[in-house]
């Protein structure tokens, strides 16, 4: 409609932040245009989250240096509603619905439609019904409570919501349109971000200005229409689309080059030295799994596959597809019990819960970080130690000190986890130090298997190359490890095995190196069997 | 530890302040210990209500519990036990009942609050019942713990800090401790780290239990009789305590010291209105406004975390 390519819609120039001790932006100019994906990359800690915190307000006018200026005129926020006001409209990571609100009443909270002062639900559903429409979810029904919607599925509703903002979306309004998403895609299925990229291009030909933020790079490359990138504070240059190249944004990233990021696949066959064939470290047969919301329905079906010492089992699948179920229900996490049988190093196991899961040697490092994860307010080692306390305990009970310490600092060391000291508050870290913080709790349980789901989310692009390093070594120590992830290539580059779980299903069971990324994505998304 | 700093600078200010405000009647060696004397009780609860509270939790019922078990173990004497078997009888019937309200909580998913509300209706009424007419103690063992002195120093303030040190020691030391506040920090990470959700809930309200005895047994012993009103309120002034002391009532936060330098504050300040010959009921209101006010100071200030 209305691409007026070329003049900025927003400009940011010489922008400087500091925090106590931290210098978090050192320098950064960039422009955002209507009509533009404009996409911002950088490891944690460059200041991407500072930067969308400046432009969307939350941290206001005056506590930071440089301008902004939104259509020429200079901004002062001073708080969230006024960047709001101006146009802009952020979508955080963390995504902030009302879960007992139903879709509808979240997608026009703040701005419901009213009669006579009284709330107009019939008007309500249809704002909120069209919402969803344009962004291609007519199968969600607004009326359900979005805490039961999957997470992907939630994040779609925040957007709605977002889009609906009389400011943002309306056509006729003189407030610019700026839609700035962050991480948009940390929690999506791959179908969920195919609709959501659409959904963006089309915002973009309505002559939007969307700043996105992602780790991601194959969907920045797709997606974008210009990459800026941020390294320690400060712009480290901005590419068009027809400089785009991959090797050039990592290394603009981190200095270094994305051959560095995968380590070499160590081959591994039952039977070779490193692999004696013994009995399986995890053995599951039909493995049957109801689903909480329809006792009728399962959310796994016959599930099989052996997991041996030593191997690195790569799970892939889309959202919804049954993987994270299946990683809860093997710990005892998942609400309901699954039937079938399992066995642990030959011996029947019925999972019942994480501490009794943990005994017959089985760890999780669960998806959700910073809901299942971190004990934000506690410190590095405290969260290193909750599920092994009892190793550096008297009679189970009196805490150790000093071995503790000893314990955590070596997790510390060997996972290279950057902290000032071990009494620092974890939620202070990065989130790749917290999930190596994470990594370090479950390792000091010295478990047999190693199930990891997600171990990469949201973590910058160095930690990811540490994580898959630290993966294989454990292997190779003889660990059994399941790998979990919506990256579907570093499942592909990691794995000695691979299976591919589609509706609770597993759809194929392929050696690592034998099956290519479009073919994977195929199987589990349904377009061959 | 900058809140510890605030509150040791704040309390003696207090003293001076209302020691000249009251024309010279607070900074004596007499109104000193009865300063201490007075809020032995309140603190021997704020230190149990920190783990409690530290837990994700809270437990309104401290107060009624704390008459009851003083009313039971008056009663016990009364009716001829000995004093040995009277305590042990009391410090069971104590940790029972803070294991049945842990396992309410933990097994039957009653909220805290309600759990501990009705007890604290139960155990008003059973209070009440027990101690008409009051029950007088005789036993001088037991009277010293509210009126003895040993090196100047009253028993009722050692045995304080004899439950401080053993709470603060439980709660930092211990593995039961440390999982504690893991679960107030972050329910669902202790549920995957493998903690032991409903054993540490069990725990904290049967240290909670434990604590209410004591205090029970000071109080009553001040007094020389179980008698109704014992404990009235003082569920209150011990959870605010703890939240003058720095702990969250969203849990995950606290430190038994500092608890009861909040106790040691509110005290200070009561001391200080009584001494002014400030009425009881206006005194109420202004410690109301006083906790109010302190945690707006705390947000306005921007680490706070109360709430």
């Amino acid at each position: 409609m209305q691409r007026t390519d070329g003049t900025p819609l927003l400009t940011a120039q010489g922008l400087t932040m500091s925090y106590p001790g931290v210098k978090a932006l050192g320098g950064v100019d960039f422009d955002l245009r209507s009509g533009e994906i404009h996409a911002l990359c950088g490891e944690n800690g460059a200041g991407k989250s500072t930067l969308i915190k400046i432009l969307g307000g939350i941290i206001p006018h005056g506590a930071f240096g440089g301008k902004v200026t939104v259509q020429g005129t200079e901004c002062r926020f001073n708080g969230p509603a006024d960047a709001l006001q101006s146009g802009i409209r952020v979508i955080h990571q963390e995504l902030a619905l009302c879960e007992d609100l139903t879709v509808a009443e979240n997608v026009c909270l703040g701005e419901e439609p009213s009669r006579f002062g009284l709330l107009d639900r019939k008007r309500m559903r249809l704002e909120a019904a069209a919402q969803l429409e344009r962004l291609g979810l007519m199968d969600i029904n607004p009326d359900i409570r979005a805490g039961t919607l999957p997470v992907g599925l939630r994040q779609m509703v925040e957007i709605a919501r977002a889009l609906r903002h009389p400011s943002v979306s309306s056509k006729t309004s003189s407030g610019s349109k700026v839609l700035i998403l962050d991480e948009p895609t940390s929690a999506l299925s791959a179908r969920e971000a195919e609709r959501l990229e659409a959904t963006l291009h089309r915002l973009r030909n309505e002559g939007y200005a969307l700043l996105y933020i992602s780790h991601r790079l194959d969907e920045v490359f797709r997606l974008a229409d210009r990459i800026t990138v941020l390294r320690n504070g400060e712009s480290a240059g901005t590419l068009e689309r027809n400089e785009f190249n991959p090797d050039r944004v990592i290394s603009m990233m981190v200095g270094r080059t994305a051959d560095e990021l995968f380590p070499t696949r160590t081959v591994v066959t039952a039977g070779s030295d490193s692999i004696p064939i013994t009995v399986p470290l995890l053995s599951v047969r039909n493995w049957i799994l109801p689903s909480p919301q329809n006792p009728d329905k399962h959310v796994l079906e016959n599930i099989s596959f052996d997991l041996h010492a030593g191997e690195i089992l790569g799970i892939v699948g889309l959202m919804g597809a049954g993987r994270t179920e299946l990683a809860e229900s093997l710990c005892g996490l998942f609400p309901l019990q699954g039937r079938g049988e399992i066995k642990v190093e030959g011996k029947a196991y019925v999972p019942k819960d994480a501490g009794h899961a943990l005994k017959h040697g089985l760890a999780l490092l669960c998806e959700d970080r910073r809901g299942h994860g971190v004990m934000p307010d506690k410190s590095v080692a405290a969260n290193s130690t909750y599920a092994s306390l009892r190793d550096y305990c008297l009679g189970g009970w009196l805490i150790r000190r000093d071995k503790e310490l000893e314990a955590v600092n070596g997790q510390i060391n060997t996972l290279r986890i950057k902290t000032p000291n071990p009494h620092f508050n974890t939620g202070n870290l990065s989130g790749g130090n917290q999930q190596k913080v994470l990594i370090g709790r479950w390792l000091l349980t010295r478990p047999k298997i190693l199930i990891l789901d997600e171990p990469t989310r949201g973590i910058d692009v160095g930690a990811k190359a540490e994580i898959y390093r630290l993966i294989q070594k454990l292997a190779s120590e003889g660990m059994g490890i399941i790998l979990i992830s919506s990256e579907n290539e570093e499942v592909l580059q990691l794995s000695h095995r691979i299976l591919v779980l589609r509706n609770g299903h597993i759809m194929e069971e392929r050696t690592g190196g034998e099956l290519e990324l479009e073919e994977a994505m195929s199987i589990a998304a349904g377009g061959t069997t | 530890m900058k809140r510890a700093l605030v509150l040791l600078i704040a309390i003696p200010l207090i003293w001076v302040l209302f020691h000249f405000l009251s024309g010279g009647a607070v900074l004596s060696t007499g109104n000193m210990v009865n300063l201490f004397k007075y809020m032995t009780v309140t603190g021997m609860l704020a230190a149990g209500m920190t783990v409690v509270i530290g837990a994700g939790y809270i437990d309104l019922s401290v107060g009624s519990l704390l008459g009851f078990l003083g009313a039971v173990t008056a009663w016990l004497l009364q009716s001829g036990w000995g004093l040995w078997a009277a305590l042990l009888a009391g410090a069971t019937l104590a940790i029972a009942l803070g294991c049945l309200h842990g396992f309410l909580v933990a097994w039957l998913r009653v909220p805290a609050f309600i759990a501990t509300l009705s007890g604290l209706l139960a155990y008003m009424g059973l209070k009440q019942y027990l101690a008409n007419p009051v029950i007088p103690i005789r036993d001088t063992t037991l009277l010293s713990l509210g009126q003895g002195y040993v090196a100047g120093i009253p028993i009722c303030v050692l045995a304080l800090l004899i439950a401080a040190t053993l709470c603060h020691f439980l709660a930092t030391r211990t593995r039961p401790g440390r999982h504690a506040f893991a679960l107030g920090s972050n329910r669902e990470a202790a549920r995957y780290a493998g903690i032991p959700i409903r054993g540490i809930t069990v725990f904290a309200f049967a240290l909670m239990g434990l604590m209410a005895f004591l205090a029970g047994l000071t109080a009553t012993s001040q007094l020389m009789a179980g008698a109704a009103d014992v404990g009235d309120y003082q569920e209150m002034y011990a959870i605010a305590a703890c939240v003058l002391g720095g702990t969250s009532l969203r849990g995950g936060t606290g430190n038994v010291w500092m608890s009861l330098l909040g106790a040691v504050l509110m005290a200070s300040i009561l001391n200080g209105m009584e001494q002014m010959g400030v009425t009881s009921t206006v005194q109420k209101v202004i410690l109301g406004l006083i906790l109010t006010g302190a945690v707006a100071v705390d947000q306005a200030v921007g680490k706070g975390k109360n709430g």
